[in-house]
């Protein structure tokens, strides 16, 4: 990860890599993730909102570190999973319009 | 929904990019979203809100607004809602700049330390006020900066912020803050909404 810089090919402006994106983002970290610590998340965060892209976040708190997201950690899977179905509703929802 | 919430998402209207700081369930954010088409962001503090939010499918932000509301560019929201929480900062002056600078508008509430019951508690009782809607003790309070409607008014005089429109609100009852009729809102209303820029 040390070598790989996404915001080295946009003059160190991240905000410029998502600019025109219409995706929706959700950003969680863990709390005890130490290759991409929680910090560092919240500079994706703040990047897509400079360009007013549509993003929430959250830290989960876990001791599991780094392989929090492989392991069973409740809040993060509600979290994750309850994202995904609001997701699946308004595509849905959007298809019968 | 509360009827202060009904009151903000009047004022709202549809189509509208909104930031509501300190969204707490999002339950004004979801009204706004599904029944008006808003565009709406949240920030809130606490996790276990955000994570009610993130699975009411509202993108929602963890974070605490005195830190978090510089990145937010300047006028990229039509309204920043701040309901009930300004005098829960430790600066309160300054979340209200950037509110001014991020949104076009700002709808603010404020709950009236001049209401009549709290007045009367303190000149009575001679202890810190505790009402409905100021339940806490003066050791565990979250509330800083607690402030009057009056006081509110001459803030923004004070500062030229610009009041486009002033609500208030007792039991459940709406009416118009009018500079005739402000001393005697101040002593009969718990809630104050205002509408600056």
């Amino acid at each position: 990860m040390d070598y790989f810089d996404l915001e080295k090919q946009f003059n160190g402006n991240l905000s410029l890599a998502f600019k025109n994106t219409k995706s929706k983002f959700c950003i969680i970290s863990f709390s005890s993730d130490w290759l991409y610590p929680t910090i560092e998340n919240k500079e994706i965060v703040i990047a897509l909102n400079a360009c007013g892209a549509n993003v929430g976040f959250v830290e989960i708190n876990s001791d599991k570190g780094h392989d929090s997201f492989l392991l069973d950690v409740p809040e993060f899977l509600k979290t994750l999973s309850e994202f995904l179905n609001s997701i699946y509703k308004e595509i849905n929802n959007e298809k019968r319009i | 929904m509360k009827k202060e919430f009904k009151i903000i998402s009047k004022i709202i209207q549809n189509n509208k990019r909104v930031l509501d700081i300190g969204c707490g369930d999002g339950t004004l954010m979801e009204y706004l979203k599904f029944n008006q088409q808003n565009d709406v962001r949240g920030l809130e503090p606490q996790k276990d809100l955000v994570q009610k939010c993130i699975a009411k499918g509202l993108s929602v932000i963890e974070g605490d607004a005195e830190k978090e509301l510089v990145q937010f560019p300047d006028k990229s929201f039509d309204y920043a809602v701040l309901s009930q929480t300004l005098q829960a900062f430790l600066f309160p002056e300054k979340v209200l700049k950037q509110l001014l600078r991020i949104g076009k508008q700002t709808i603010i509430s404020i709950p009236n330390f001049g209401y009549w019951k709290v007045r009367l508690h303190l000149l009575f009782k001679g202890t810190m006020p505790i009402t409905k809607n100021l339940p806490n003790e003066w050791y565990n309070t979250p509330n800083l900066h607690m402030c009057t409607i009056q006081d509110f008014v001459n803030f923004c005089k004070e500062k030229n912020i610009k009041i486009d429109r002033s609500l208030c609100l007792t039991n459940e009852k709406i009416s118009e803050i009018t500079n005739g009729n402000l001393l005697y809102k101040n002593i009969f209303s718990q809630l104050g909404i205002f509408l600056i820029k």
